[in-house]
């Protein structure tokens, strides 16, 4: 059907594509560059705390592997942490039976970020906050364990 | 095409005088407009037609009333299903002043994804989300709606300020919407957030209004007293994301149009309807205010605003409206546009199963 306002040959039309066009480009390459960037800038980090950890001992008192339990979104949420040489080495949610896993899968984005840090003072995942309160809270009770000397409690 | 219909700017002097004629006569459908502008001499003489343009005119008024209906049930169906898709949508474009702030990679996150969406929707339809979806630009229609008999005891009129301050505070949202992706960027918006009417009104949508700064109910209240006596004030002159729609490059034939050379001298019947006091000129700047609410086509005497129109030139049909292939307010094409948009809204997870809905409400509301 022969219809007159089809093709497009307005000036407003054009010049707000170009605008939105060039605010999406700019974005994109902004963010492909911001992306390379923090990957170089992360190997610098990690081979500066490693050197940093072989020479100190942690914060946390006693080495092992801990377990800890807290209330997540439909129950509880139980994890794992490993200290080694007192630092955080790593940690794990063992199982959360009742958390929906569109959140969970939202919220283990805290385990690097606990590691990273070192510590469960940290942001919980917005969107995900219950689930993300289980596992800190649930970290923090073995690394309560940790610090109490409960040696191997899990291992 | 269109632009070059529309600029062709025929002198209006040499017009056949048919147009105001029809204008007087004629009712909606141009379809008609032809056969009516010939009956137009017998319907000055003689009285037995009367009964039948009164038909026409009952006939219109009730195609009126039903487009009305179906807007209100359109909006208050978003307004249930969806009540945070403007919030979570600019949540998109904060999330990404506040990336490129930080210079860290900007992520397709729940947010921004549904904000590709939205944007995606009005690039191929028009802010139909604006007009139909939006649940605060419902909430300005409802209290503007309420508050009718208030302005009619203050007798305050239905535009209130002259179109060049309307003009001109249309503005003013663009400052706002440069403002806040400025404080995104710097890091300084999460101090200032909470006093955002719109925490106000996700909380009170929410039905947990605990820790939200009541500064945040004021600002909202002030906002609630403007769009009570201005039609759509949050929506032309401070909401930020409009700013952003207004922005958009919405395609010419999902934008009301109108060949200027048809309009009766001061007639004006599209602008004096319009929420947002335009005219309805596809190749004008300010058409970037346009939220598709469809007035304009409904309102214009003569059936000369819409969206598509048939390929027949101005020199065939001489001063007379085209022949619409599209008027826009289509009962039909307005709930074909609104099944897209739920659609498309429950596929990025906005709609539907609490879960997702939650999601959302999560993010909003951060005290949750």
């Amino acid at each position: 059907m022969p219809m007159h306002n089809v093709l497009v040959r307005n000036k407003v039309f054009l010049v707000k594509l170009a605008n939105a066009a060039a605010v999406v480009l700019l974005v994109c390459g902004f963010s492909l560059w911001a992306s390379q960037a923090a990957a170089a800038d992360a190997a610098v980090q990690q081979q500066i705390t490693e050197a940093e950890r072989a020479a100190n001992r942690g914060p946390y008192a006693t080495d092992g592997v801990f377990s800890g339990s807290a209330q997540g979104y439909g129950g509880p949420v139980n994890m794992q942490v490993t200290i080694e040489n007192g630092y955080i080495e790593d940690v794990q949610v063992v199982s959360a039976p009742n958390e929906d896993a569109p959140y969970l899968s939202q919220a283990v984005k805290l385990l690097d970020v606990i590691k990273d840090e070192q510590t469960v003072n940290v942001d919980t995942v917005s969107g995900c906050t219950y689930s993300s309160v289980g596992i800190l809270n649930g970290t923090k009770e073995a690394l309560e364990k940790s610090n109490a000397g409960q040696a191997g409690d899990a291992s | 095409m269109t632009s070059l219909e529309m600029k062709r700017s025929e002198p209006i002097e040499t017009l056949p005088s048919v147009c105001p004629a029809a204008a007087q006569t004629v009712t909606s459908l141009v379809r008609a407009a032809a056969e009516s502008s010939r009956n137009t001499t017998k319907a000055k003489s003689g009285v037995a037609r009367k009964p039948k343009k009164d038909g026409k005119a009952a006939k219109r008024a009730r195609a009126l009333r039903v487009h009305r209906i179906v807007r209100w049930c359109i909006q208050i169906a978003f307004f249930i299903a969806a009540p945070s898709v403007f919030s979570a949508a600019f949540g998109g474009i904060k999330y990404v002043a506040g990336q490129l702030g930080l210079r860290e990679a900007v992520e397709p996150t729940s947010f921004v994804i549904l904000l590709i969406s939205v944007l995606l929707f009005t690039v191929l339809f028009g802010r139909f989300f604006c007009g139909y979806a939006c649940a605060f630009g419902t909430l300005g229609d409802a209290v503007y709606a309420l508050f009718a008999p208030v302005r009619k005891a203050l007798s305050i009129p239905d535009s209130p300020m002259s179109e060049k301050v309307q003009r001109g505070l249309q503005f003013v949202k663009y400052g706002v919407f440069a403002a806040i992706c400025v404080l995104c960027f710097t890091g300084a918006w999460a101090s200032i957030s909470g006093y955002s009417p719109w925490t106000a009104f996700a909380g009170i949508v929410a039905g947990s209004v605990d820790g939200i700064d009541v500064v945040a109910f004021v600002v909202l209240g002030i906002v609630v007293l403007g769009m009570a006596f201005v039609k759509r004030f949050f929506c032309q002159f401070l909401c930020p994301l409009g700013a952003v729609f207004a922005l958009m490059p919405v395609v010419p034939f999902s934008q009301f149009g109108r060949r200027k050379s048809c309009c009766g001298k001061r007639c004006g019947k599209c602008h004096a309807g319009c929420p947002v006091g335009i005219y309805p000129d596809v190749d004008s700047f300010a058409i970037g205010e346009c939220i598709s609410c469809g007035k304009c086509s409904d309102v214009c005497p003569v059936g000369n605003v819409g969206m598509l129109k048939a390929k027949i030139s101005g020199e065939e049909r001489p001063g007379k409206p085209p022949r619409l292939l599209l008027r826009g307010n289509e009962i039909g094409y307005i709930v074909f546009k609104a099944v897209v948009f739920a659609v498309m809204l429950w596929l990025v997870g906005a709609l539907g199963f609490a879960p997702s809905f939650t999601k959302i409400t999560d993010v909003v509301l951060p005290w949750s």
